[in-house]
């Protein structure tokens, strides 16, 4: 089963199109939303819970077609951590905890207080009193704590500094030891996203630009550094974006489509991101 | 719906104390001038609870959780009826202490003025409530303010101008009528504020 199908999905806003996004999230797996702001991610996010009305296509979350009335019941069975948290900032992580027992059907008190302790929260301090990354980190305990089977994340690691991101991407490396679980998180540092995942999704300016497995993608592209005049001689079709230099050119290619007399270099995902979001082809 | 009571009883402890406090002071004055403003404070409290939502951005995560619009919207619905019936209590028992001091005692004229006070209270939730919903707490309060002046003024006018125009206004409509009427008002606005919640949501 899928954890997450999207089919030509599209929201359109006054001056800005989410473009018929398709994806599936098989179950199970990690996958990362990567964009620029305003990409898009947060609004897919959005259409993906159903908080959104989308202007066409088809949503369906751990099997549940999101525009059906019993969706509500799924969301049971997601954890959802919203950038700047969004949590009701003059109560404590003890009352949150007890306001959220009574939300989630299979809320786990052990489990929550073990997260507050593990991410050293404070349990009787005002979440309005909390820095960014304690409330991030607060945000995260109270949606790994109701024995979810997807974690819904937009944007839990921007602003934090390393060593919390560290933090929050081993917690969500633990999550998904268990086989059901799956996990959607959003970001723009692409590097969170290349140690955690297992499939990754790049939204660029409303439409969705690649969507792979990280493995594949970064199996099949490398980087070729070449003198500017040499660039001609690679195939048209295997060129997916030029970075001119003062000493020549760095191209992102497609392995296959290229002949065995040039010297391809492994790529990092960041660097894949930042070449098809140029898209500055020669 | 349990965990949405909750976090709003702990709102209103943690940051809402001096809202009771001047909730208290009003209906426990031996004027039942001071009354109509106690039952209006009162629907003031569905803007003061939508707003704290609104300022920590709760009402954009309350979509995602495992609640239905009706839920949230109804939660809000019994949480400002109740503190209206609260209100009500309140001001009857403040009566009861003054009444043994001499000061106004218990009668079918303050009955009949509760009664007309706590109707207003309930027509201007019926009329207030969807629009928050829909407009949200900026917009809703602008209206809340006017809506409020002129109830204020004009029920200030009615019990100024003495008895007898209620008593004779109650000739023509009943104060149980009022207050049924009233009350239908109020739950009638209900699914309208569900449906424009949900709109306002769903954009």
């Amino acid at each position: 089963m899928n954890a997450i199908e999207v089919r030509d999905l599209t929201k359109k806003y006054p001056g800005f199109t989410l473009d018929n996004v398709s994806f599936a999230l098989p179950e199970g797996c990690i996958m990362g939303l990567v964009g620029e702001n305003g990409a898009g991610k947060s609004t897919l996010i959005r259409l993906i819970m159903n908080a959104s009305r989308r202007s066409s296509g088809e949503v369906s979350v751990l099997g549940m077609d999101n525009r059906r009335p019993e969706f509500v019941k799924t969301r049971d069975d997601i954890g959802v951590v919203l950038d700047d948290a969004r949590l009701p900032e003059m109560l404590d992580p003890v009352r949150m905890g007890r306001v959220f027992s009574e939300l989630y059907s299979r809320w786990d008190q052990g489990a929550y207080e073990g997260y507050l302790h593990r991410l050293d929260l404070p349990e009787k301090k005002r979440v309005k009193d909390f820095s960014r990354g304690m409330k991030m980190k607060l945000a995260l305990a109270l949606a790994l704590s109701h024995d979810a089977h997807l974690l819904v994340l937009d944007e839990p690691t921007g602003g934090l500094d390393p060593m919390v991101r560290d933090e929050i991407l081993d917690i969500l490396e633990d999550f998904t030891r268990e086989e059901h679980r799956s996990v959607l998180i959003s970001s723009h540092i692409v590097s969170d996203l290349e140690k955690l995942c297992d499939y990754v999704a790049f939204l660029h300016r409303g439409k969705l630009l690649l969507f792979e497995e990280k493995d594949v993608l970064l199996e099949k592209y490398g980087m070729v550094k070449l003198p500017e005049r040499e660039l001609e001689a690679l195939p048209e079709e295997a060129l997916h974006g030029v970075r001119h230099t003062g000493y020549g050119a760095e191209a992102l290619v497609e392995r296959s489509l290229i002949g065995g007399g040039i010297k391809v270099e492994k790529t990092s995902l960041e660097e894949i991101i930042v070449f098809f979001a140029r898209g500055d082809r020669k | 719906m349990k965990g949405l009571f909750r976090k709003d009883i702990y709102v209103l402890t943690s940051i809402g104390w001096l809202f009771i406090l001047m909730d208290v002071f009003f209906a426990a004055i031996p004027d039942l001038r001071f009354y109509a403003f106690a039952a209006l404070y009162a629907v003031m409290l569905l803007v003061f609870l939508m707003q704290s939502d609104e300022q920590y951005k709760w009402d954009t995560l309350l979509p995602m959780l495992p609640v239905s619009t009706r839920q949230v919207v109804l939660e809000k619905y019994i949480f400002c009826w109740g503190y209206i019936a609260l209100t009500a209590l309140l001001a009857v028992g403040g009566q009861l202490i003054w009444s043994r001091f001499g000061y106004m005692p218990l009668g079918p004229e303050y009955f009949t003025v509760l009664c007309f006070n706590l109707s207003l209270a309930l027509v201007a939730q019926a009329i207030i409530s969807p629009l928050i919903f829909r407009f949200g707490t900026a917009k809703g309060r602008l209206i809340m303010i006017v809506l409020v002046a002129v109830i204020t003024g004009i029920s200030v006018s009615i019990i100024s101008d003495g008895y007898d125009f209620i008593l004779s206004l109650i000739e023509i409509i009943r104060s149980w009528r009022l207050i049924v009427f009233a009350a239908a008002l109020s739950v009638l606005s209900l699914p309208l504020s569900v449906a424009l919640y949900g709109r306002k949501l769903s954009k």
